[in-house]
């Protein structure tokens, strides 16, 4: 086998078991018995229809609406702590450093552990629920703003900021018309991670849930203790679907790829 | 006189323990081209970073027209800076980078539109002001970051090595075209290279740095005819060096000959020649002295064969004017 060829058998492996689960659970979801079988026997939308009740939508309103503020907090964060962290060095850097990349090393079930007993400790039971979901995120999903905020700040051309200064901008300006736009694909990079990682995730959430406060992901894994049945199957498409057309939107938009998928080229 | 557009009075720049400029003073009149030029290290960016106002001076003062400014930021100076890497926006068009400046005037759009198209028309690119920095070859950013620099009139210009990012050709045309639009629109200029044929095409004076110090200032001619010390004597064109009863004879290689015969008058030596190097326009001796020094003489190529091969014994002569005592 040629070289070439033992690329493409890998490709082939890698988006079989990436592609073939989905498509799997696609298919099952269109079966016509309440039996999870795969080929799907017969044809039916009885599933879908399940899918789409409130018992399922609810969770899924609730999940895009965690996700949507997590990405907005974390990047509102971001934004501070990256120019922090990316241009001073100052005292208790380091420890900033690793308070913010920390969750990144840190298993999300710890956290969402942790925050559990300490919404409990301080008496913000009450709060548990939507707002510790929140938090949590916020938490596990700040570590990949700040990262994404900090590497476009690095490669930021050199002297443009020095340029625009000697051209008359106040740093307020200079921030405004030169640096921002510069470094929007990264902060909109950051928040499409934080939205996804955010609409993602169980391990944490499993912690901070109440009755009628549950992202989907929750959901369905509470339902899977019943057994598996094809309305899971079409909630799950819904689930991996809805991430995939914002990062398709946004993409379209603002040209994520650039930052993604390797440098933009600059002057 | 008049007051100098820009007078540095003992401005000094520590980072801790390392001195980048120890106590410069200079004064740049109204219209004058001044060239920092120095090895790379000397201290000629960070002083033009400090005119600049993109860092503090330690000690001293900075006047603009008689105005302290060492305090200012550098958005309150009215400073036009061209960058080695020209520092474009890439994220603007040419004619929104010209109009930058502008714009951070708050001048009224009529006037910011009249005004970018003259600085295009300036450094001849009119046309394309739609172009973004990417799209631009390395002369046209350069004539960008020349326009967007000249645009807001500034009390002075100072240009950081903006040549050396230009390939041979582009640069000695830019080198004539800096300079003569610098004359025709009379603005004060302090340009900064390690490149002694800018400093010397280019300038009104050049300041030789070294180590943080202006070594010597004076005109392009003053600082090759008469170069006050060894540093600018060797930084600058090249140069022959012999001790003679304890002092130190400095002759430039192009204005020493060869010779078979000791002459009456003027500077001589022995010794014989070891390599001889053809350049085209000119032909090198080079020579290993009876002393043991070495010396150089470059003459020019008149076609005909070198006179004197490797091995010989010759003369080194110059007239007694081109020696100068150091």
């Amino acid at each position: 086998m040629t070289a070439w060829g033992g690329l493409r058998a890998v490709v082939a492996f890698v988006y079989l078991f990436m592609l073939g689960p989905i498509l799997i659970t696609a298919a099952v979801s269109f079966n016509e018995s309440n039996r999870s079988q795969f080929p799907p026997r017969g044809f039916s939308l009885q599933w879908w229809q399940r899918a789409l009740a409130p018992e399922w939508v609810d969770p899924l309103v609730f999940s895009f609406k965690l996700a949507s503020l997590t990405a907005l907090f974390s990047t509102l964060l971001a934004l501070p702590l990256a120019f922090a962290l990316a241009r001073y060095r100052f005292k208790g850097r380091e420890a900033v450093m690793a308070l913010t990349l920390g969750p990144l090393m840190l298993p999300a079930l710890v956290t969402g552990v942790g925050l559990l007993q300490l919404f409990q400790y301080v008496g913000w039971r009450d709060y548990i629920g939507f707002t510790a979901l929140l938090v949590g995120h916020v938490v596990i999903c700040l570590p990949f703003a700040v990262r994404t905020v900090a590497i476009s700040l690095h490669t930021l051309p050199p002297h443009v900021e020095l340029a625009a200064a000697s051209l008359g901008a106040s740093r307020w300006r200079t921030l405004r018309h030169v640096v921002f736009p510069l470094i929007k694909s990264g902060i909109v990079a950051g928040a499409v991670f934080a939205f996804v990682h955010s609409f993602t995730d169980v391990n944490l959430s499993l912690f901070l849930v109440r009755p009628g406060e549950q992202p989907i992901t929750v959901k369905i894994l509470g339902f899977l203790e019943y057994g598996f049945a094809p309305t899971l199957a079409a909630v799950s498409v819904i689930t991996l679907i809805l991430p995939l057309i914002l990062v398709a939107i946004v993409e379209k938009v603002s040209g994520l790829g650039d930052f993604i998928y390797g440098e933009r080229k600059r002057v | 006189m008049s007051e100098p557009a820009l007078r540095l009075a003992g401005i000094e720049k520590r980072y801790g323990a390392t001195i980048a400029v120890a106590g410069v003073d200079l004064d740049v009149r109204e219209g004058e081209f001044v060239t920092l030029l120095g090895p790379s290290g000397c201290g000629k960016t960070t002083t033009l970073g400090l005119i600049a106002g993109f860092f503090p001076p330690t000690r001293g003062e900075i006047y603009l027209k008689g105005r302290p400014v060492a305090n200012l930021p550098p958005f309150r100076r009215d400073i036009g800076v061209v960058f080695q890497d020209y520092a474009l926006f890439p994220h603007m068009t040419a004619g929104e980078n010209v109009a930058f400046g502008l714009k951070m005037r708050d001048l009224e759009k009529g006037e910011i539109a009249r005004r970018v198209c003259e600085a295009l028309d300036l450094v001849q690119l009119a046309g394309l002001s739609e172009r973004r920095p990417l799209e631009l070859s390395g002369g046209q950013r350069q004539r960008v970051a020349l326009a967007r620099a000249l645009v807001i009139r500034p009390t002075v210009l100072l240009l950081d090595e903006p040549l050396s990012n230009l390939d041979l050709k582009l640069r000695e045309e830019m080198r004539v075209e800096i300079a003569g639009l610098q004359r025709s629109l009379g603005i004060t200029t302090v340009f900064v290279t390690h490149d002694q044929g800018e400093a010397l095409v280019m300038s009104d004076r050049v300041a030789v740095m070294n180590a943080g110090r202006i070594e010597q200032i004076g005109r392009p001619a003053e600082i090759y005819e008469r170069p006050a010390t060894r540093f600018v004597a060797e930084f600058i064109g090249r140069m022959n060096f012999f001790t003679r009863d304890e002092k130190i004879v400095a002759i430039r290689p192009e204005r020493a000959r060869l010779a078979t015969e000791r002459p009456e008058i003027g500077f001589a030596v022995r010794g014989a020649v070891r390599h001889v190097l053809y350049l085209g326009a000119t032909l090198e001796y080079h020579l290993t002295l009876d002393s043991g020094e070495r010396a150089l003489v470059e003459a020019q190529n008149d076609g005909n064969a070198p006179p004197f091969a490797a091995g010989s014994i010759v003369w080194f002569t110059a007239p007694a004017e081109s020696c100068f005592g150091m």
